[in-house]
């Protein structure tokens, strides 16, 4: 079997990002329990954004409240409370999800812009764990869109509910970063059941003999579904209708009808995006 | 001597009985048959013709309150009668219609009851059964299908959608006035920015002053629409799941709408099964998600305890089920229930529960009929000793009979000791005839305390103990022989058996012209002597075998009569039974002990002296004497004084006692004994020893009928043979009890040989002149009595007393008044 040199087994440390929310606490949860499955470190990063301090010192800083619709004003001593009880809780959910799932874990507070302290942190990790964007949230999302846009190593998107689990999907469409992405959902499957299922793009001969040479000897169940292009609206349909627990797929993959950003926001599965 | 010329004068004016008035025999050779085996079967009881003709009657009146009462002895063929009338009856009329119980999904504790065709509910029921199974597994799949999650993703999607283009739409006009919406910790905010960052409070500060207005209502207003935004997230999140749930009705109905349609067209004649299947296909709609969750959404249980999803109904597939209460698929005609044990609950019904985590919960499958139910459209059969023994069972039953609907609640409901919400099962129309059977006495109570009882059971059906014999009584009662030896699978019996029988059968009813027809008593002498042929190896019962079961059955008994007889022998009780002794006379009394009868002399005695003119019961003294023994004791100071002192002071004290009792006497049989004591001691005659006495009198000195006539005989006569029959043995009974005599074969011909006397006796003066073998005398025209005759003797006593009083100043008998 051709082994790449990146693989599950290179995942030593995974880096979330954290916040108090509930898509938060669940990505964290998620993430938790693939660090066990993959015996890696959390490192948990708390970003207090700039942005929000900013916006506490301007004189007619209000908020409105997302329960009630109530308008009332905002300080800066407030939101630095906000920011640190905000803080304080995700440290506490980190170290409850890392003791339960039997992980080692740390935790840092940083202050910054979102993306560049995110990807500040991303150096130091083998991947960078991020619970997808709720409605509303723009600049949630715009981070979501960044990291995917710049960030130098694999990226876990965990949408609302979404954890690591079968059936396990990867795309491989002949590029370096796809037979990753095979190599780390053939590892996923083989640890998962046994199922993978593969959607090869453009259908050449050498691609398909690619596949075959990677997965020799793995043991799996592949179900084998050829595209002739990777066409957002048919990929979408194709994950729906197989119920993918897990996509996994190279982070330069060429989409059709629309960019990665909008590919992913369209789609409530873990998402493990290799480069 | 005069007196003993008046015995013989008497003696041949008083005849003892002929043997032939002393049994009457059953003559084998009028019998017309070699075995019972040649006989058929009776089609009808007999004697009882005004208990069947009530019986039909009852049973055909279709009115309230024509409820039967079948009144009679145990024993009587009334159970078999009713049984007999009521399924010939019941076969000619149409089956009742089932009755089923189904949840109430509006109001799951009234459950709703279901009339359904007779064989329908057990159908419905598996119907219904089968749908569930059904629906087990297409729900789940229907929801599983891909044309479900894809819509379920686009609504869910549309909702976030809707709530992102609110966002969006607001956000790009934030944007176009250089402003940003952000997500703070708590909600959302406006802020002015530059190059995507918010503008710092020294930036905002370099603004100009208008710049900073606008930018302040801008962000001002931007709120407005936001909280207005954020205002109808409820409402589209509600719409959102509206729509989910409108899909998942929809996807609930294609799964099961074809499946409940089938059963609907099957059922289309039914309106109220129908009905019923709509609401079940709402309350699937409503519970698809436990359908959605296949066999998880079965019972749960704790530590293996089933507890019911829902608190307030059934759970989720039980609420689905069909309890039939009354199935009448395999029933021809209408039901004739019997209940046994007729309890509260057995006639009404109950509600089970099932205790669940310490808890008892209920639902409308825990429904239980009861016998009401079971007998609605036929007829129900009681006891009503055990009725009436059973608490609260007669109520019920009553209150069933007078609303004509039937409630099933435990007592505790009905009786308001408990709170609890339990089930209000709907009331189920009633129509059912009762039959009641019981005792005389039950009868007569309750229609006395009772004044339900008059209007509900207005039909008594009342059942007779005995037959009259006739002519043709005899091969009618071998008949009845014939069918109970078959019904038992017994022996047949020949001609001489069965005339044994029937004389028994005489014997039983006390007389001898009547036969009894206590079937039981008759069905117990043919299974005895049935054994006895058996273990004689005979293929027929014979005569010899029916007289062995008589006797064996008497040895078994017959113990304490025995030890009587014993103590009389060896002269323990004092029983002359030869010899003359003045103011004593052979009483004769019967023992009762369960079912065995027997007769046996006692000695009463009297003396008189001078008095106020009464006659003291020692046992009435003594608190033994019961009442009618009193009353009898009482009207022979009436006799004396009507008789001997209507002009005078009765100035006489005597004391009447039976000797050598213990236990209480009642009964008035030996009320002329009594007199005859008191007769003999007044006059100083004495009597004969060997003839024993039974009789009541009355005041004009008229012996009376009693019962038990042929033990009392037999009891003397058994003393007298064990000491030796001298002949001039015999009993003196009341002339009138003449037709009850049935004595015992052994007593009847030691009569026929002279050895033993039966005298039928009209009148104290008869009694007294067998007695005592001196004329009793009559008055002449003078109004006196012949000299030297009882009554002269008696009369000059009491005329001789009278001045005697007169004379010691004794106060009179009407003296009292004067105190």
């Amino acid at each position: 079997m051709n082994t790449p040199a990146t693989s599950t087994s290179s995942i030593r440390r995974i880096l979330v990002a954290l916040d108090a929310s509930a898509s938060g606490m669940a990505a964290l949860e998620a993430t938790a329990a693939f660090a066990s499955r993959m015996e890696a470190q959390l490192l948990g990063l708390f970003v207090e954004d700039i942005n929000l301090l900013r916006l506490a010192a301007l004189p007619f800083a209000r908020e409105v409240s997302f329960l009630s619709a109530r308008t009332r004003r905002l300080g800066g001593a407030e939101m630095e409370r906000a920011l640190r009880a905000q803080a304080a809780l995700a440290q506490a959910a980190l170290i409850a999800a890392a003791e339960r799932e039997g992980v080692n874990c740390s935790f840092r507070v940083v202050r910054g812009e979102m993306i560049a302290e995110l990807l500040a942190a991303a150096h130091e990790a083998d991947l960078v764990a991020i619970g997808v964007t709720r409605p509303g949230d723009r600049r949630a999302a715009s981070t979501v869109h960044g990291m995917v846009g710049t960030a130098p190593g694999s990226l876990l998107l965990l949408p609302a509910d979404a954890r690591i689990r079968p059936p396990v999907m990867a795309i491989y469409d002949g590029s370096a970063a796809s037979m990753k992405a095979l190599v780390v959902a053939q590892r996923l499957a083989q640890m998962d059941g046994g199922m993978l299922t593969l959607l090869i793009s453009g259908g050449a001969a050498h691609v398909r003999q690619e596949v075959a040479e990677q997965l020799a000897g793995s043991g799996l169940v592949v179900r084998y579904h050829a595209l002739s292009d990777l066409d957002i609206p048919e990929l979408v349909q194709s994950i729906r209708k197989e119920a993918v627990g897990t996509l996994v797929l190279g982070g330069d993959i060429g989409l059709k009808r629309g960019t990665l950003q909008h590919f992913l926001e369209r789609i409530d599965c873990a998402v493990l995006l290799v480069r | 001597m005069p007196a003993m010329a008046g015995t013989e004068k008497f003696m041949t004016a008083i005849k003892s009985l002929d043997a032939g008035a002393l049994y009457a025999r059953s003559d084998p050779d009028r019998l017309t048959f070699d075995t019972t085996a040649d006989l058929p079967d009776l089609a009808e009881i007999v004697g009882q013709p005004r208990a069947t003709e009530a019986i039909q009657f009852g049973i055909g009146i279709r009115r309230d309150g024509f409820n039967l009462f079948i009144l009679g002895e145990p024993g009587t063929g009334r159970h078999m009668v009713t049984r007999q009338y009521l399924e010939r009856r019941a076969a000619t009329e149409s089956v009742p219609h089932d009755w089923c119980y189904v949840n109430n999904f509006a109001q799951p504790y009234k459950p709703r009851a279901l009339r359904l065709p007779a064989g329908t509910g057990a159908r419905l029921r598996d119907d219904m059964a089968q749908l569930m199974e059904d629906l087990r597994s297409a729900i789940p799949a229907a929801f599983e299908s891909e044309e479900y999650r894809t819509r379920r993703q686009e609504l869910e999607q549309g909702l976030k959608e809707r709530q992102e283009q609110a966002f969006e739409g607001l956000r790009k006009e934030a944007e176009g006035h250089g402003i940003a919406l952000i997500r703070t910790p708590s909600g959302m905010a406006f802020a002015p920015t530059r190059k995507d960052k918010v503008l710092s409070p020294e930036e905002f500060q370099k603004l100009s002053e208008a710049e900073q207005k606008r930018v302040e209502a801008v962000v001002t207003t931007l709120e407005e629409q936001l909280a207005r935004i954020i205002h109808q997230f409820p409402q589209w999140r509600r719409e959102g799941q509206q729509r989910i749930r409108d899909l998942d009705s929809e996807v609930t109905m294609s799964a099961a709408g074809h499946l409940i349609d089938e059963l609907r067209k099957k059922y289309a004649p039914l309106p109220d099964v129908v009905h019923y299947l709509d609401e079940v296909q709402e309350a699937i709609i409503e519970n698809s998600d436990d359908f959605r969750r296949g066999e998880e959404g079965g019972e749960m249980t704790l530590l293996g305890i089933p507890i019911s999803r829902s608190v307030s109904g059934a759970s989720t597939w039980r609420q689905f089920q069909v309890n039939v209460l009354v199935d009448h698929g395999a029933t021809r005609g209408a039901p004739v229930i019997y209940e046994d044990s007729p309890s509260y609950q057995t006639l009404v019904g109950r509600v089970e529960h099932l205790a669940q985590m310490g808890a008892l919960v209920t639902d409308f499958t825990l429904i239980k009929p009861g016998a009401l139910l079971r007998a609605n459209g036929g007829y129900l059969v009681l006891d009503v000793r055990k009725l009436l023994m059973q608490p609260y069972a007669w109520e019920g039953l009553k209150r069933a009979l007078s609303s004509r609907e039937l409630r099933i609640e435990s007592l505790g409901q009905v009786l308001s000791l408990v709170s609890t919400v339990s089930l209000e099962p709907e009331p189920i129309p009633l129509d059912v005839k009762i039959v009641l059977v019981g005792e005389r006495l039950f009868y007569y109570l309750l229609y006395h305390y009772d004044p339900d009882f008059r209007e509900l059971f207005k039909v008594a059906a009342d059942f007779e103990d005995d037959m009259t014999r006739r002519e043709d009584s005899d091969m009618l009662y071998a008949r009845l022989v014939a069918t109970l030896a078959r019904r038992e699978g017994l022996l047949a019996l020949d001609r001489a058996a069965c005339a044994r029988v029937i004389e028994q059968g005489a014997r039983m009813a006390e007389d001898a012209e009547k036969l009894s027809i206590r079937l039981r008593d008759i069905s117990d002498l043919l299974r005895e002597a049935d054994h006895w042929a058996r273990t004689a190896r005979r293929d027929v019962i014979g005569g010899e075998d029916v007289q062995r079961a008589l006797d064996a059955k008497v040895y078994r008994s017959d113990r304490v009569r025995e030890r009587l007889q014993e103590e009389i022998q060896r002269g323990i009780l004092l029983i002359d039974t030869a010899g003359e002794r003045t103011g004593q006379v052979n009483g004769l009394s019967v023992v009762l002990l369960g079912d065995f009868m027997f007769g046996h002399p006692n000695r009463i005695t009297a003396r008189v002296r001078l008095g106020k003119g009464e006659v003291l019961d020692i046992q009435r003294e003594i608190e033994l004497g019961g009442p009618i023994h009193s009353k009898g004791v009482l009207i022979l100071a009436g006799f004396l004084g009507a008789r001997y002192a209507a002009g005078r002071p009765l100035s006489l004290s005597a004391s009447v006692v039976f000797e050598q009792t213990y236990g209480e006497v009642e009964g008035d049989s030996a009320s002329s004994a009594e007199l005859y004591a008191l007769l003999s001691a007044l006059a100083e005659a004495p009597v004969k020893q060997s003839l024993a006495v039974t009789g009541s009198v009355n005041q004009h000195g008229e012996i009376q009928a009693i019962g038990g006539v042929n033990e009392k005989i037999e009891g003397f006569f058994d003393v007298c043979r064990a000491r030796g029959l001298t002949g001039d043995q015999g009993v003196l009974i009341p002339a009138a009890n003449v037709k009850h005599l049935m004595l015992r074969h052994d007593l009847v011909e030691a009569c026929a040989q002279g050895k033993f006397h039966v005298y039928p006796v009209h009148t104290v003066d008869e009694g007294i002149e067998l007695l005592t073998g001196i004329p009793a005398g009559e008055r002449d025209d003078q109004g006196l009595f012949p000299d030297n005759t009882i009554n002269q003797r008696v009369e000059v006593k009491l005329l001789v007393l009278a001045e005697q009083a007169r004379a010691f100043g004794t106060p009179l008998e009407t003296g009292k008044d004067g105190e």
